[in-house]
């Protein structure tokens, strides 16, 4: 029983954030079977992590409790009235073992109620009356989230959702570079069968499932575009599937980008659509084509970006933007407060930089990033206030690989004493409902491999980047005028 | 299993240098020249220089031999040996003499040339280790610099030369480092002298022998400078170990562990003295996902701006310019360190040290011509010679990112923290230790949880750097060599004897004090982790003493580096001192510290 080494600043989606559209699902999104229900023994064990991990864990008892009540509850029974004194008498797990078998026969949970991907109903019942609300995952799916963090996701390399008038599985999007899109996956191709097996009416989390396999090994795809009757077979390689994370301004090529504006050549764009292991190494090679490309200025958009990511990671991209200065402060469960330094190593050194933040931005990761550029005064910040809390959550592994809970380790601090939580812009520029829209939609689209029928990738009105590069200018224009002097 | 395809790679490529035809070296030359190009040898060029418009190239070698290379036939003519274990070489701009420098007898030795063929005339005595020569453009002076000593000896040879007499030394300059590359610009008026471990770059004035400014680059391991053409930017190839990283596998993987870069400086902002030399850099990165670039080492820039540099931990050589997003590499001999421009830049040569071999690479075609072998090798190689190859080789880390060089900078330490899980876990990051003495020092490891040396290497090829399961002899050749590598000398030991007087003093407080019940002598360490009242991130308070021996040329001190010198140590930290110590007796304390 450890704890990962892993610490995360948000609750992670069930979606494991490759999925973009509610419909959609990746292959990571694949559900698994929890294992059989919890015994009495898991739960004591389960508890003792909490007690070692969290910052304000409640008493034992009162998380049995909850386990137990929760219990009930599913089974519609009513729980006895002593139960509360009972478990309260409880200091060992052969006691609480001893009480849960009293009252199994009366608590039968309905097996059909069971969602695959929630835990267990006493897990359940336990995480519920934990402070921070922790977010469970199974073993399986801890095990892709791990895979994404480090951007070394393996699979086809395709994010798919259910077509409701073909009945059938449809990939949105085969990414760049990976091994579906290889093999000649477009998007809106429908999946006919895999390896043989139709999956007409099969649910999607089943087709998922065909899809999922070990790297190296070879999976059979039939497709067909929609109203086309061409039957299409990709044999594909799964295989690491490298996901960007840091992308360009308008679409050179379907693997490169132009990152250069269009109505200021000296300004360059990336939108960071997430922050994972690969990120500050995006940044390092995006640095040098920007050079290459006589860019001086840069705009950091993270509208709308993906909520995943771990702590460790946010700390190298802020530090690689950063030369030297306490980035933020960790205040622990016990009030101990550690300042997080950046180093001198610094990318895009003595460009001007505007970041652009929005209220879509909910995690800590990418505030944390932003406050730490803006506390250093190492860029203007541009858009709405986030809408995130500061606290800093801990991946926990559970016992007996019964899967993996986020527990609140601690509070994130800003370098600036008296600044805290949410995130508030430099400039604070409001999008109108259309508008932004519109820009979610422009930023969402840069992932996609292909761009859907009928759309461009010209930007849309946006008054939140126009600010940015006013910004920009100017102070590309200071740094000419005191050059001169 | 890769592992043993790696080695026999390597035993092949040993196999190469013992059958080389011995005509490739029975070219012209004296009898005894001759004899010794033919004799099996295990050379180890390690610094190149050109004459005559580039027509010749002389090799040295660690051997103590210079071999001569027609450049035009592209053979080895003649090899003569000039010291004990050479570690550079330079041409006079007149060409009518080379200086080499003589590690083993501490001597700048200069060698009259007539064509091809070099013969020693005068030595000047240097301080011990000599590391690298820079010779002034008019011809009139050098500098060379002396690792362990850190010191910068300037001879004035000119005249000296012209009339046979012993050159003398000018001038002697204490450096606050220990002393690698050196390179003088600015029509020599200004010397820059690197680290040869940390990220150090000095500034000397060259007029006044004085150090002008020390500035520190984020990063270390500097093994290339050079100038652009138009003398406005400084390169500088090094690496940085990024302090936020870790060792797990991603860190490694997607490069934030460790980068291979050049870096850009402006020129004049390095050499005005309180400038930021950082404002304005720009650091490329040389190496790729799946496609480290390990340990960059020579660096040159042509005339139109094409940047060469030895990846010496790859065996191989990048090419491409500052502005270019995509660089181009080529396969050269085994660990390229050295490399020299030929005229015009069309061409350059690369010492490849371990293959004994010279390649020859067309810059612009951006192909290698012809890789010239030195001379035949002795056959078999020793467990330690075998583990020195490995110890700096990248292909014993995830995508050949870094090598044990890396770190342990030449068996030493770069100075830095690294986070990884030699202690048992992430989060708390801990000094690299320096691996010379480390013979008899164990137990490893920070907090002494590993019994042997084997161990050790087995957990840090596998857990530092991700690298592939070692097989037995590749675990007992690294260990072989690691125990061949002598303690750094003490700082000390190239002082002054009133110096020497006073360590002896505080050999007795460091006595009174017991100092030696962990610190124990001969080897300054024990076999326990002790608690001295130091705490890490996760309250590991148990640690393993840190051998003393050439504790001088070590620092920042304890486990994460939070005292700067010994001084600090002692005075600050007061460590574990009965009783607190009068000025003097830190003073005589640091003395002996300094002398062990």
């Amino acid at each position: 029983m450890r704890a990962c080494c892993l610490t995360v600043l948000l609750a992670i989606s069930p979606a494991l954030t490759l999925a973009q559209d509610k419909p959609a699902a990746s292959e990571s999104a694949a559900t698994e079977k929890t294992g059989n229900p919890v015994a009495a023994k898991q739960l004591w064990a389960v508890t003792d992590v909490i007690l070692e991990n969290h910052a304000d864990p409640p008493t034992r008892q009162q998380m049995l409790l909850s386990a137990l009540k929760k219990l009930f509850k599913k089974a519609d029974a009513t729980p006895p009235q002593d139960l509360s004194r009972r478990v309260s008498e409880i200091t060992r797990s052969e006691q609480f073992a001893a009480l849960l078998d009293e009252i199994a026969t009366d608590v039968h949970p309905k097996p059909s109620q069971k969602d695959p991907e929630s835990p267990d109903t006493l897990l359940e019942g336990v995480l519920e009356c934990v402070p921070g609300k922790p977010f469970f995952m199974s073993a399986a799916n801890a095990k892709v989230n791990k895979q994404v963090a480090a951007n070394q996701y393996v699979g086809t390399g395709i994010q798919i959702r259910m077509n409701e008038t073909e009945k059938m599985a449809q990939i949105m999007n085969p990414f760049r570079r990976g091994p579906a899109r290889r093999a000649g996956a477009r998007p809106a191709d429908l999946i006919v069968r895999v390896d043989g097996r139709s999956t007409e009416k099969v649910a999607l989390g089943t087709v998922v499932q065909w899809l999922r396999g070990p790297k190296g090994s070879e999976v059979t795809v039939d497709v067909r575009q929609p109203g086309s009757k061409e039957v299409r077979t990709l044999h594909i390689v799964r295989d690491t599937v490298p996901i960007d994370t840091v992308l360009g301004y308008r679409r050179a090529s379907e693997d490169t980008w132009k990152y250069a504006l269009d109505s200021d050549s000296a300004i360059g764009y990336l939108r960071i659509d997430s922050i994972n292991s690969s990120t500050l190494h995006e940044l390092r090679q995006a640095e040098r084509r920007l050079q290459a490309d006589g860019v001086r200025a840069l705009v950091i958009d993270f509208r709308a970006g993906s909520s995943a990511g771990n702590l460790h990671d946010g700390e190298l991209v802020a530090d690689g933007f950063l030369d030297g200065g306490v980035m933020w402060r960790i205040r622990d469960a016990h009030g101990h407060v550690k300042d997080i330094q950046a180093d001198r190593d610094c990318l895009f050194r003595d460009w001007p930089i505007a970041v652009l933040i929005d209220d879509t931005v909910v995690d800590n990761l990418t505030p944390a990033v932003a406050a730490a550029l803006q506390d250093n005064r190492r860029a203007v910040l541009i858009g709405q206030p986030t809408r995130n809390d500061g606290l800093v959550k801990r991946l926990v592994e559970l016992p007996d690989n019964l899967g993996v809970i986020t527990l609140l380790s601690g509070r994130l601090e800003r370098a600036v004493a008296g600044r805290g939580w949410p995130l508030r812009p430099d400039h604070e520029i409001a999008l109108t409902a259309s508008q932004q829209k519109e820009v979610h939609r422009w930023l969402e689209e840069k992932q996609m491999t292909e761009l859907p029928a009928g759309r461009t990738d010209a930007p849309p009105v946006d008054p939140q980047l126009a600010k940015a590069i006013g910004v920009l200018q100017a102070a590309l224009k200071g740094a000419k005028s005191s050059a001169r002097l | 299993m890769a592992a043993r395809i790696r080695w026999r790679l390597l035993s092949a490529a040993l196999l190469v240098l013992a059958v080389l035809p011995a005509t490739l070296t029975s070219q012209p030359g004296d009898r005894a020249a001759a004899g010794l190009m033919s004799t099996p040898l295990l050379r180890r060029p390690v610094a190149l220089a050109l004459a005559d418009e580039g027509k010749w190239l002389f090799v040295a070698n660690q051997a103590g031999t210079i071999s001569t290379i027609d450049t035009e036939k592209l053979r080895v003519v003649s090899e003569r040996r000039a010291g004990g274990k050479l570690s550079d070489v330079a041409a006079l701009p007149d060409a009518e003499f080379v200086v080499a420098l003589d590690e083993e007898s501490s001597n700048a030795i200069f060698l009259k040339r007539s064509g091809a063929n070099l013969e020693p005339t005068v030595k000047v005595a240097v301080p011990p280790y000599p590391v690298s020569v820079t010779v002034s453009a008019n011809g009139e002076r050098c500098f060379v610099a002396s690792l362990w000593p850190r010191r910068l000896t300037e001879i004035e040879f000119a005249p000296a030369l012209r009339s046979g007499r012993t050159p003398p030394i000018t001038r002697t300059m204490a450096l606050p480092f220990a002393p690698g590359k050196q390179l003088l610009v600015r029509g020599d008026k200004k010397l820059i002298v690197a680290d040869s471990f940390g990220g150090k770059l000095a500034v000397l004035d060259t007029a006044t022998g004085k150090v002008e400014s020390v500035n520190e680059l984020p990063g270390h391991h500097i093994r290339g400078l050079a100038v652009t053409p138009d003398g406005s930017r400084l390169l500088v190839s090094q690496q940085v170990l990024h302090p936020r990283a870790t060792t797990a596998f991603e860190d490694i993987h997607w490069g934030n562990l460790v980068t291979n870069n050049v870096r850009s400086l402006d020129l004049d902002l390095l050499l005005r003295p309180g400038g930021d030399p950082l404002r304005g850099s720009r650091s490329l990165p040389l190496g790729e996902v799946g496609k480290g670039a390990a340990d960059p080492a020579g660096l040159m820039i042509a005339r139109d701006g094409t940047i060469v540099i030895a990846l010496s931990g790859v065996n191989e050589v990048i090419i491409g310019r500052e502005r270019e997003t995509t660089w181009s590499r080529r396969g050269v001999g085994t660990r390229p360190t050295a490399l020299v421009p030929g005229p015009g830049s069309t061409r350059v040569y690369v010492a490849n040290t371990f293959s004994d071999s010279i390649s020859v690479v067309d810059v612009k075609k951006q192909i290698v011509l012809e890789e010239i072998k030195l001379g035949s090798g002795p056959g078999a190689l020793t467990e330690a010679q075998r583990g020195e190859m490995l110890f700096y080789s990248a292909h014993l880390t995830h995508d050949r990112w870094f090598s044990c060089n890396s770190c342990h900078v030449d068996g030493h330490t770069s100075g830095f923290l690294n986070d990884n899980l030699t202690d048992g876990s992430f989060g708390t990051p801990k000094r690299i230790l320096t691996l010379r003495g480390v013979a008899d020092t164990g137990p490893y490891a920070w907090n002494g949880s590993m019994p042997d040396l084997e161990s050790q290497i087995r957990k840090s090829v596998k857990t530092t750097m991700q690298g592939p399961d070692l097989i037995e002899s590749e675990v007992s050749d690294l260990a072989a060599f690691l125990r061949s590598l002598p303690p750094a000398p003490a700082m000390g030991s190239f002082q002054p004897s009133q110096e020497r007087s006073i360590a002896e003093r505080g050999r007795k407080i460091f006595a009174d004090q017991g100092c030696g019940v962990c610190h124990t002598p001969p080897t300054y360490t024990s076999g326990k982790a002790y608690d001295v009242g130091l705490t890490d991130e996760v309250g590991n308070r148990y640690f393993n003493p840190p051998s003393l021996r050439g504790v001088s040329q070590g620092g920042p001190y304890f486990h994460d580096g939070r005292a700067r010198t010994l001084e600090d140590v002692l005075v600050v930290f007061g460590h574990l001192l009965k009783r607190q110590l009068s000025r003097e007796e830190v003073h005589a304390l640091v003395a002996f510290l300094r002398s062990i």
